[in-house]
């Protein structure tokens, strides 16, 4: 058995938790966020003949509360960095925390996931904004916490590329 | 037209013009002939079979479907084995299965003896109720509450973490003891250290030595790449800690290597769980004072000496009695017509001739103090004492014999006419007798 351990970042409430609710096991609760913050939630994943259980530490998204604990990313072999399609400020975020990721783990696998694909009509994004991204190689996945639309995709495609690296 | 037994001839003497004629073709027919010779002979087949068949086997060994072909006739093979002569199948798995049984039946045995050792020591204790109620409330056994209440301290679990990305390398329970995802722990316990790191702005090599939750601690003992961490249940002695911090220093002296280079692949680690297991263990609280379990002990077992005595007792005065009734079911005279115990003591009522033997004289070993007997008088016409009856009655002279046949009395020998008028006057009155047979007599004067 392959362990690897991942997080997921993201800025306040763009639904890092419960994009992935329904996908991993898990045996704490949401209060750990406000306390710790950070919760820890289990992934297992078949790619290819291989079985991989990834450890997602999903990081409690950054506010004028709470800053982001670099020490919870340490150790991470990828990342989720998630933006909410609905407010354009989270994928300026999202792109600012992957800058952090990258200093802190170094080169390593992620994806970019852009949250509330339900609700496109209210997207206020660009039409170049997520060009930037996918012209700088990035994998980016338009994800669904109500449909669960990419996020099983999301941990296949980072459980692969991290195996590869 | 060619006599018959000229006929060979003439088929060899074709055959030597065939061979004339189209002599090589012929060594290709020879050749057919053996190669159909051995396709259609069963014998020369096997042996051909069997001489690349080892090749063949072990050139498929790896093809699934060879596994399945064999699967069941060496299934069915084995079972016949089996049922005919289990002895070399069982000498042949013996050494494998045997030392396992060995270890498991001791083990049990072990734990067995520990439970039972607690549970009997405790079991008159003040607390033991509430234990009791608690065994009841949490579906646990008794003797297992009990060895959880007086232990002094037990390392329930210990996890070997990864330092920096908190995954699980190895993990190892207690017997019992059930640990929910020791994956999601091992994390957490590192998301945690991280942390109290942070919050109180420590150095990196510094850690949370100990957690202690109502009465579970954690302790943990830090290495350069490796983390061990035990649950302990109770207070364990301060000595214990040394413990947790060689087995750090084990693992990451012996698994350099594997720590280095580690990519998510726990399975090297495997290699680390005697080391762990090293660090599970208890200690349990001893009573100073052992009389009251002694003296329950010894009451106990007075209670069971004196139980069997008396059911040893009762066995035996059953089988008297029961000898008692069978001495008088065989004396003529003597009728058992209701027996039975009452009130702890056996009870007989009978019929008994007067000149039957006195029932007394039947007891044996039988108490004639717990027993109750009511004998009613009758007549019994058995006939021995029918002739014991004649003979008090008639008081017959010694040279006389008497005997019965049915019921007529038969007398032979010889007595004087008047006793044998007066016998054949009387003897019919006697009960028992309808007819006296004197022809056999010879009469004397006196």
């Amino acid at each position: 058995m392959i362990q690897k351990k991942i997080c997921m970042l993201g800025a306040f409430a763009v639904g890092k938790t419960s994009l992935v609710q329904r996908f991993v096991s898990s045996i704490f609760d949401e209060r750990y966020h406000t306390t710790v913050g950070v919760k820890i939630d289990r992934k297992d994943v078949r790619v290819g003949d291989r079985d991989v259980s990834l450890m997602l530490w999903d990081i409690h998204g950054e506010d004028e509360f709470q800053k982001l604990r670099l020490s919870y990313l340490r150790g991470s072999s990828g990342y989720l960095v998630v933006a909410d399609g609905t407010r354009r400020t989270t994928l300026d975020r999202a792109y600012a925390l992957q800058g952090v990721a990258e200093r802190t783990v170094g080169k390593a696998p992620f994806v970019l996931l852009v949250n509330k694909a339900d609700l496109k009509g209210d997207w206020n994004l660009e039409p170049g904004d997520l060009d930037e991204a996918r012209s700088r190689g990035w994998k980016v996945l338009e994800t669904s916490a109500k449909t669960g639309d990419h996020v099983e995709e999301a941990f296949l495609h980072l459980a692969s590329r991290m195996l590869e690296g | 037209m060619m006599p018959r037994d000229a006929r060979p001839d003439a088929d060899q003497a074709l055959d030597e013009l065939r061979r004339i004629l189209v002599g090589p073709e012929l060594d290709v027919a020879q050749r057919v002939e053996q190669v159909e010779h051995r396709i259609d002979d069963p014998r020369t087949r096997s042996e051909d079979v069997s001489q690349v068949l080892p090749q063949a086997l072990l050139a498929r060994k790896d093809d699934p479907a060879l596994a399945h072909a064999m699967e069941k006739p060496v299934a069915a093979a084995i079972g016949k084995t089996v049922r005919r002569d289990p002895k070399p199948l069982v000498e042949a798995i013996f050494p494998v299965i045997g030392p396992a049984i060995r270890r498991s039946i001791a083990h049990a045995m072990r734990q067995m003896v520990e439970q039972f050792n607690a549970a009997l020591e405790n079991s008159l204790s003040p607390k033991s109720l509430l234990w009791r109620l608690e065994a009841r409330r949490t579906g646990r056994s008794f003797a297992e509450v009990v060895l959880l209440k007086t232990l002094v301290y037990r390392v329930e679990q210990v996890f070997l973490i990864r330092r920096e990305s908190g995954i699980l390398l190895r993990h190892v329970t207690a017997p019992d003891v059930e640990a929910r995802d020791a994956n999601l722990v091992s994390a957490m316990l590192t998301a945690i250290q991280d942390f109290v790191r942070d919050s109180f702005s420590a150095g990196p090599e510094d850690a949370v030595e100990t957690l202690q939750v109502g009465e579970f601690a954690v302790w943990v003992a830090q290495g350069r790449q490796a983390v061990v961490a035990a649950v302990i249940r109770g207070s364990p002695p301060a000595e214990l800690r040394k413990g947790r911090q060689e087995a750090v220093d084990t693992v990451e002296r012996d698994m350099a290597t594997e720590l280095g280079d580690f990519d998510g692949d726990t399975a090297p680690f495997e290699a680390c769980e005697p080391a762990l297991e090293a660090c599970l263990g208890q200690a349990t609280a001893r009573k100073k004072s052992s009389l009251l379990p002694a003296l329950v002990f010894a009451l106990a077992l007075a209670g069971v000496l004196w139980m069997g005595y008396g059911f040893l007792e009762g066995l035996v005065a059953q089988r008297r009695w029961e000898a008692y009734l069978e001495r008088i079911e065989e004396e003529p005279g003597l009728v058992v017509t209701a027996s039975g115990k009452r009130d702890g003591r056996f009870f007989l009522r009978g019929l008994r001739d007067p000149l039957a033997r006195d029932p007394a004289d039947l007891l044996g070993d039988l108490d004639a103090g717990t027993i109750a007997v009511n004998w009613e008088l009758y007549v019994a016409l058995d006939p021995a004492l029918v002739l014991k009856r004649v003979v008090q009655a008639m008081e017959p002279p010694s040279t006389a014999r008497l005997r019965l046949d049915g019921t007529v009395l038969i007398v032979t020998g010889e007595a004087p006419a008047a006793w044998s008028r007066r016998l054949e006057r009387d003897g019919p009155l006697l009960p028992g007798v309808t007819r006296v047979d004197t022809s056999g007599l010879a009469e004397v004067e006196r």
